[in-house]
């Protein structure tokens, strides 16, 4: 039995090959990484009143890594296409 | 202040352009030939995501900030963690979900659990309660932001006609009917729609922005202004510091159940799954969604500073951000502000009300007609229309409710706290959801527990606070707890203090739900369907297709394109069932021709993309007839195949056996008479060869018995034939005799090293007189020095005799013989030839046969018993060496036979 696929009169999304394991992983572990960088233990250690270039200590810091996470799946996610 | 007549005029202008914009988009995608594509790649899709970005964020953002810092952020990068997981989980929820052709969150748990009606009813039931406040928190912001911009009497509800919740709820109602639900196939994109949603997603951050840069650059000296002027403040300088972020825990708490959210929200689901054409989008978005979030964030911390810094103590925290341009006089900016939060709080609506609405017609409404309401049913001609209608009555229902709540209880919490409860309500989809797609083993009974235990906890401890909060509970229920039951307290179960509420409650639902989850799943039995399905969507990188049980049934074409025609309508029937089965086999279908699987397969598909797939299987149920081949029969059927299979293999592989032992007897059998016939032949051979001397030894002892007067010459001479043929005849007996020892493994071998040369020339010693009587010409080449042989000297001895006597036997009168000894590798070689008949090649093997004598027409029957030179080969093999017969030069025989050397390595002489 032939499997079912959707024909032109159904537009639906199209299938793309999947990523190789390795850029899926790759990806996945910016995760890892991510969570523990803007959890509790490591924010405490930036939580002090300090201020650096005028701007709080913290807040440079979660919007930093916050970038460089989006920077690092961008890179992740667009490259080889 | 800004006249409520300019305010309500923009925002009906506004909400009129976006009717025009999704008005264009859906006809440009009409145009484009129903390929429903939208322009700028994967951005729109990005953009529509941002639709997480509700007046929550837009409003609510600010005002927790006001209160914990850098604590409002957990919201927006658990997204962000979410979309590192792109590739790992959110490709295979779109490629599955395509797959399925799933409509909703609670269509792609049931399709996940084995088409359960039960389980989407669940879903969609449980998430139209808990999002009802999120659409009221939407109504709330923006009633509130318009007594904020038009200087109305905050906190005092104004009637139901002259409320702006109450026209913008009906707008919004009337906005999703036109581009919602335009088309049965709720599967189908919605292009109109999404490109009003992308535009409304820059229209906010735009606003934002503006406020932000207006605000950090024109009300104050740049961010580094701010936070100088924020430190002289300790209260406000408190908030630089992580502590009032993560005192209560909650950090973590937010972060786990916005990444749920982002999953589990049916708007989420909606753009992120539904709405998606074309996987490769995804990779776009996967950096876009997170860079909006960001951007739309970045002055959230500065605008609360300000807020707090320039803006009277009591004001709204929440509306700080329409405050701040207000109290600055820029009145433009503030409707700017209005119209970013207007857009913030339609583009969730219209995508959540959308969703629920599907959610609720093809999860909730359609099965509960199905099962009791067949016959009605039955008189409908156009059930697609009567589908769409549900589908519109459940929007404006939907949008009441969410008024209704707004009008009840919206005063009683801040913006945040609302859309907590509703995230922490849909987060209860997340174990079943992420659960199916990655382990196997999850099953429906396991997905049902978990979601129920998760949702009555979640109940318990955050909705009916609420109540009691709104006053419809005593206020003693949270304090004190039920009945005055302390460790049954709403906030501190089991006496589990030291968390915020949500946290708690979060803690104790997903305990209870993912608990119940795996343990019922590990616990219960699944069915095969279940299992197949649980393949195709944990496996959906592997290219297989799985499905649930296949179709048998009496249905015809006809029954089926009915059917497809009362939900899709004539013309979709057409397009999606006719044509494709008109190109299969070539011709229009035959009404009558009874539907085979793949056809019943293909329509239920097409109707799961319009009804669902639990309420699609049931209606294919009931209009093909016939039963769905069920997990037990299938695995009934399976056996009884598999039972054949072994049965007849092992048919085979007997008929094989009996075949192998037939041939092997008739073998044996042909041997049998071979050797029978030799018998016969050797026991004539030897009679014949016994009867031959004793006849004659009978005649002379009869001769001299009866002439006693012989002379003594003539008696001397019948006495020495007498003894000669007695000679011969013990010969005979001896040789009969020694083969049987031999054969029966009685021979007594006196094996050592040996002088091979002295062995032969006993046996030459012992047969020169027949050679001599016979005028055989004998001769040797026995070199002097010849290494020894291990070998038993009487039986080399015997050996040459018996190839000695055959010589002299088979070689005419005056012919010659000769024997060689010559030393090959590892061995001696003797050699005995004659100039006789020789043994034809093919005969070669078979002389040392026992009882085979070698003979021809020409040559007649040789003498002797046939047993010499079968007892030649025994003995030689018994030593240790070979022997073949070979033609000898000059046309005679030759025997060849080898005798191992006493010490191989060290050859003598």
């Amino acid at each position: 039995m032939a499997p079912y696929q959707p024909g032109p009169e159904h537009p639906f999304a199209l299938p793309m090959k999947p990523p190789s394991e390795r850029r899926r992983q790759r990806l996945a572990a910016l995760f890892l990484g991510g969570a523990v960088l803007l959890n509790p233990p490591v924010l405490h250690a930036f939580g002090t009143p300090a201020v650096l270039f005028g701007l709080p200590v913290l807040h440079l810091y979660v919007f930093g890594v916050w970038t460089l996470l989006i920077v690092l799946i961008a890179w992740l996610a667009e490259r080889q296409r | 202040m800004i006249p409520a007549v300019t305010v309500a005029s923009v925002s009906f202008a506004y909400v009129a352009l976006l009717f025009a914009i999704a008005s264009w988009a859906d006809r440009r995608a009409l145009r484009a030939g129903g390929a429903a594509k939208l322009p700028g790649g994967g951005l729109v899709y990005a953009l529509s995501l941002a639709v997480f970005c509700t007046t929550w964020t837009f409003y609510g953002s600010v005002g927790r900030a006001a209160e914990v810092g850098v604590g409002f952020l957990p919201t927006y990068l658990g997204p962000t963690l979410v979309m590192t997981l792109g590739f790992t989980l959110l490709l295979k929820l779109l490629r599955v979900a395509r797959r399925h052709r799933s409509t909703s969150i609670a269509d792609f748990i049931a399709t996940r659990y084995g088409r359960s009606p039960l389980l989407g009813g669940m879903v969609a039931l449980v998430a139209v309660v808990g999002i009802t406040p999120y659409i009221a928190l939407q109504l709330k912001a923006v009633s509130l932001s318009f007594e904020a911009l038009t200087g109305g009497p905050a906190g005092t509800a104004p009637a139901v006609l002259a409320d702006t919740a109450f026209w913008i709820a009906l707008l919004m109602a009337a906005f999703a009917i036109v581009f919602g639900t335009r088309s049965i196939d709720a599967s189908e994109h919605h292009p109109g729609l999404m490109a009003a949603v992308a535009f409304e997603s820059i229209v906010k951050l735009l606003a934002f922005l503006a406020v932000g840069v207006a605000v950090v650059y024109f009300a104050f000296d740049g961010p580094a202004d701010i936070t100088a002027r924020a430190l002289e403040h300790p209260e406000i300088a408190r908030l630089f510091t992580a502590e009032p972020a993560l005192a209560d825990g909650g950090w973590v708490t937010v972060m786990l159940l916005s990444m749920a959210a982002m999953l589990c929200l049916p708007r989420q689901f909606q753009v992120l799954v539904v709405e998606n054409t074309d996987e490769r989008h995804l990779g776009r978005a996967l950096w876009v969604f997170p860079l909006y979030l960001l951007l739309i964030n970045l002055f959230v911390l500065p605008l609360a500073f300000a807020g707090l810094l320039l803006l009277p103590r009591g004001t709204d925290p929440d509306m700080m951000v329409l405050a701040l341009p207000m109290l600055q006089g820029w009145e433009g900016l503030a409707l700017l502000v209005f119209i970013g939060g207007l857009s913030a709080g339609t583009s969730m609506i219209i995508v959540e009300t959308v969703a629920l609405a599907t959610m609720a017609s093809n999860d909730l409404v359609l099965p509960w007609l199905l099962r009791f309401r067949r016959e009605q049913l039955d008189q409908v001609r156009d059930l697609g229309r009567l589908m769409l209608t549900v589908r519109r009555i459940a929007i404006v229902l939907v949008l009441l409710l969410g008024y209704l709540y707004f009008r009840a209880a919206g005063s009683a919490y801040g913006l945040v706290s609302i859309g907590l409860i509703s995230m922490a309500a849909v987060a209860q989809f997340a174990p079943a959801l992420v659960g199916g797609l990655t382990w196997k083993g999850a099953t429906r009974g396991g997905a049902v527990a978990g979601i129920a235990g998760g949702v009555a906890v979640w109940a318990y401890t955050l909705l009916l606070p609420s109540f009691a909060r709104s006053g419809w509970l005593p206020a003693e229920f949270v304090g004190a707890g039920p009945w005055e039951i302390w460790w049954l307290r709403p906030y501190a179960l089991l006496g589990l203090r030291g968390m915020d509420p949500l946290a708690h409650s979060l803690f104790w639902s997903m305990v209870v739900n993912i608990g119940l989850f795996v343990a019922v799943s590990l616990t219960g039995r699944v069915g095969a369907g279940e299992r197949a399905m649980a393949a195709a969507f944990v496996e959906a990188y592997e290219p297989v297709e799985a499905d649930s049980g296949t179709w048998r049934g009496a249905g015809t074409v006809g029954d089926l394109r009915e059917l497809l025609t009362r939900f899709l309508g004539e013309e979709r029937a057409r397009a999606a069932f006719d044509a494709p089965i008109g190109r299969r086999f070539g011709a229009p279908p035959d009404p009558d021709a009874r539907a085979d699987a793949e056809l019943v397969r293909r329509a239920e598909r097409l109707l799961a993309g319009a009804i669902g797939a639990a309420s699609a299987r049931v209606a294919v149920a009931s209009a093909v007839g016939g039963k769905e081949v069920g997990a037990a029969e299938l695995m009934r059927m399976l056996d009884e195949t598999s039972q054949v299979i072994e049965y007849s293999r092992r048919l085979e592989q007997k008929s094989a056996e009996l075949e192998r032992a037939t041939a092997a007897l008739r073998e044996a059998n042909e041997r049998l008479r071979e050797l029978d016939r030799l018998k016969d032949d050797f026991l004539s051979t030897v009679t014949h060869e016994l009867r031959t001397p004793l006849t004659s030894v009978r005649a002379l002892s009869e001769l001299l018995h009866d002439t006693p007067d012989m002379d003594l010459e003539q008696r001397q001479e019948f006495l020495a034939t007498i003894i000669k043929e007695s000679e011969r005849l013990t010969r005979l007996i001896n040789q009969v005799l020694d083969m049987a020892k031999i054969e029966a493994g009685e021979v007594d071998w006196d094996i050592r090293p040996v002088e091979l040369a002295g062995a032969v020339h006993d046996a030459v010693a012992g047969t020169q007189q027949l050679f001599a009587d016979k005028g055989v010409d004998l001769s040797l080449d026995v070199p002097n020095t010849l290494p020894r042989v291990m070998g038993d000297h009487d039986r080399l001895v015997q050996v040459v005799l018996n190839l000695l006597s055959n010589a002299v036997k088979f070689a005419p009168a005056g012919g010659r013989a000769q024997v060689t000894v010559k030393p090959v590798a590892g061995a001696l070689e003797v050699a005995v030839a004659d100039n006789g008949p020789g043994i034809a090649p093919e005969d070669r093997a078979a002389v040392f046969e026992r009882f085979r004598q070698v003979g021809s027409e020409k040559t007649g029957k040789p003498q002797g018993t046939g047993l010499g030179l079968a007892i030649c080969k025994r003995l030689v093999d018994g030593m240790g060496g070979r022997i073949r017969a070979e033609s000898a030069p000059g046309g005679g025989a030759l025997f060849r036979f080898t005798v191992p050397l006493a010490d191989a390595r060290t050859p003598v002489g």
